[in-house]
């Protein structure tokens, strides 16, 4: 890894809110990390004591199974305690606003809170007006930086340096936070990136991002070194963006003739859940150019080292630190 | 005891000859080190990251005599107790063996209040029960805080006489400001 030389690490942000913030140094730190902690993951004795004694909070007002689940295990592994609240549990039902509901959750003594929420920029708002760690785990339409970590951290194992990789993002874009971060992330990285999708779930404004846009699926493929395919997020959609399922996977699914294609060596990813049948069908979903379950035990080894960091970062602000005896 | 002049960054207290014999002695001690049973596997381990280049060196020097010993590397980062002081990089932990009924040897390059080698064994107990773990050390400081001794040293150099920090590598050993 590129920072094999370095004895500490140097990483200042106090809470993780999107990709929009890091420095390709950041990155570079959180993928460093993770790659200790994907070690620790696969020892005897899975779990480190490096956040004993804190406490993380899961307040996911929008529904989640892998990011949540990925949240909890990777605090859990570190030895910390955990809280999983969800809409239906918590007193959102009785109309108690977001900012009551954190600072209820702050009181209780939590060190990290990972949200999820509907609105875009939710995790920034209670950032402003709380004194401990909060990590975005997806807002609205927004950001979903630790997707996006996983991704470019798999990617650096696959292919060691992404520099002018050429990465094809597919589908629907327009509602997609994973492609927002991904896109930022990829960026920092040196990738050249190219979107796809009709016309309807990909706006030009997307250019702005310094990417290729287009919405030709198959004159990109034989391009690609990786091909990220995204979900159609029919909860977000307001009205119908596309004729009929049938003809966006006829335009934009990745089929076994679509396939045969691409490079020889091409990596298929996907942030999950699947469509199967839609993005892509089964055959290539558990095929050997898939890694989507590897971007998925990836998310554990990040979620950790996004904790790590942030720890610190809490430790620093909450503790007087007193000089001592360089430790060897 | 060598003098420093006041705007000197470092000082070379022994070049790359000294610790290159120094190195050969303690793997010959090593290499000698009395087994609790016989015909133990044999793992040589150095602390990431200073203790890693020591233990290549050991370890060839080693193989170059017909002495088997594996090879490896331990961070023991998520052990340390320093975390809220500074923001340690952390690297990989490679066992070429399982550790359970093994003769493992600890490799570092200084050892000094004894917190690395503390945290060292913490994470070691999580890969398994070695049958006995020995220590080696390039540089003693003689500054343990912990009830922990080094079992083979090569140099000798007090914090009580050198104040500051010492730099211990293949090239030679330094003393900083």
């Amino acid at each position: 890894m590129q920072l094999a030389h370095s004895q500490n690490l140097q990483w200042q942000h106090r809470h993780l809110l999107g990709i929009q913030e890091l420095s390709l140094r950041d990155l570079q730190e959180v993928h460093q990390a993770a790659y200790a902690f994907k070690e620790v993951i696969r020892r005897n004795i899975k779990k480190v004591p490096i956040l004993r004694g804190r406490t993380v909070v899961n307040l996911f007002i929008e529904p989640s199974t892998r990011t949540r689940v990925s949240f909890e295990l990777a605090a859990l592994r570190m030895s910390a305690d955990v809280l999983n609240f969800d809409a239906a549990s918590s007193s959102f039902k009785k109309g108690e606003s977001l900012l009551d509901t954190v600072k209820t959750i702050r009181a209780l003594q939590a060190d990290i809170i990972v949200m999820r929420h509907p609105d875009a920029g939710a995790a920034h708002f209670i950032a402003r007006h709380l004194d401990c760690a909060v990590i975005n785990a997806g807002d609205g339409a927004h950001e979903h930086p630790t997707q996006a970590l996983l991704d470019t951290f798999t990617l650096v194992e696959k292919f060691q340096d992404i520099h002018n990789l050429q990465v094809l993002i597919c589908g629907d874009i327009l509602h997609s936070r994973v492609a927002r971060s991904l896109v930022l992330a990829l960026k920092l990285l040196g990738a050249h990136v190219t979107l796809c999708g009709p016309s309807t779930l990909l706006p030009p404004q997307f250019a702005s991002f310094g990417v290729k846009i287009s919405h030709n699926f198959d004159e990109e493929i034989p391009h690609a070194d990786v091909i990220y395919l995204l979900r159609i997020q029919h909860e977000r959609q307001q009205h119908v963006l596309f004729p009929s399922i049938g003809e966006f996977i006829s335009l934009y699914g990745l089929t076994e003739e679509r396939l045969r294609r691409c490079k020889k060596n091409v990596i298929i990813m996907h942030p999950g859940p699947i469509n199967r049948g839609v993005e892509l069908p089964s055959s290539i979903a558990d095929g050997p150019h898939s890694v989507i379950l590897e971007q998925v035990t990836n998310g554990l080894a990040v979620r950790m080292a996004v904790l790590y960091l942030l720890n610190h970062a809490w430790l620093k602000q909450h503790r007087e630190v007193q000089p001592v005896h360089s430790p060897s | 005891m060598p003098v420093k002049h006041p705007l000197q960054e470092s000082v070379e207290l022994f070049d790359k000859l000294r610790v290159s014999a120094a190195l050969t002695q303690m793997a010959k001690q090593i290499s000698q080190l009395t087994l609790p049973q016989k015909h133990l596997p044999r793992l040589l381990l150095g602390i990431q990251q200073g203790g890693c280049g020591i233990a290549e060196q050991i370890h060839s020097q080693l193989h170059s005599w017909g002495e088997n010993f594996f090879l490896g590397a331990i961070d023991c980062t998520f052990h340390r107790d320093d975390v809220a002081l500074r923001l340690p990089t952390p690297r990989e932990t490679i066992l070429p063996i399982g550790i359970d009924d093994t003769a493992v040897v600890i490799v570092d390059d200084v050892f000094d209040t004894g917190r690395t080698l503390r945290a060292a064994l913490d994470t070691l107990h999580e890969y398994g029960r070695p049958a006995v773990i020995r220590f080696s050390t390039l540089v003693d400081r003689c500054a343990a805080l912990l009830p922990l001794r080094a079992d083979i040293t090569g140099f000798v150099i007090p914090t009580v006489e050198y104040p500051g920090r010492i730099t211990a590598n293949l090239n030679g050993i330094f003393w900083e400001k």
